[in-house]
């Protein structure tokens, strides 16, 4: 699920709203997702929020309904500084350093990525690789190692 | 009888299909997977029937309306690992109860 290798380090969103913008129009220009996934992750986020305070850093894992999707894609970005998002579940405030924006098309073909990429966020060591990356090339390999 | 185990999250796709796998593999290690049936779902279908205590357990990854907060276990910890033992006992005691 990570064939585009869509990584966008230190950008520089002013909000959380400018995040999934900004990721999401790259999955748009790589035509991994319709012209119509943006407003509906900004939407969904509103509505359904996807931070979470993982043990090392604050994560979102931005996603929604399959219809605006193409293929089945994760972007990773990497913000210089952590805008706020809220936790999924308890709306708690959640300093979000990395996103990890999921295109999914059908949710069982994919619970093993998922599970991996839960099994990532969990893990200190290879969180702080993906914060200490100098360049994208780090950050895909950081991500294959744990076989995402 | 088996007991209903409903596990909901926001788009009914991904969230609550990870929950589920951990969920129904705790069960496995604890010899209980017979005792449940999952279902999994968004949480814009299900406010109703969880009001009218339609499902034995249920488990959410997403913020619920406060009106059925009471029947809903946060299953958040099942995805960061904080806790997570907490929520899986939360739902072996309902199965025991």
């Amino acid at each position: 699920m990570f064939d585009e290798e869509i990584v966008l380090l230190d950008i520089t969103p002013k909000d959380s709203t400018e995040a999934l913008s900004i990721v999401s129009d790259e999955l748009i220009k790589k035509n991994v997702v319709k012209e119509s996934y943006k407003d509906a992750i900004i939407k969904r986020e509103e509505e359904f929020p996807t931070g979470l305070n993982a043990p090392s850093c604050g994560i979102a894992i931005p996603h929604t309904d399959a219809i605006h999707v193409n293929k089945p894609q994760i972007a990773i970005a990497r913000l210089a500084q952590p805008v706020k998002f809220l936790q999924m579940g308890d709306g708690a405030d959640v300093e979000a350093k990395l996103i990890f924006m999921l295109a999914l098309k059908e949710p069982h073909a994919q619970l093993e990525t998922l599970q991996k990429l839960m099994a990532l966020i969990q893990n200190e060591t290879a969180v702080a690789e993906l914060i200490a990356a100098k360049d994208s090339k780090t950050v895909i390999n950081v991500l294959k190692e744990n076989d995402l | 009888m088996a007991k209903s185990l409903m596990v909901v999250c926001g788009t009914g796709i991904a969230t609550s299909t990870v929950a589920t796998g951990k969920i129904k593999s705790y069960l496995e290690e604890q010899g209980l997977s017979s005792e449940v049936h999952f279902l999994q779902s968004k949480i814009a279908d299900e406010v109703s029937a969880i009001g009218n205590d339609e499902y034995d357990i249920v488990v959410s990854t997403t913020m619920v309306p406060s009106s059925i907060k009471d029947k809903v276990i946060n299953g958040v910890p099942l995805l960061t690992g904080i806790g997570a033992d907490k929520v899986f006992e939360e739902i072996k005691a309902k199965i025991e109860a």
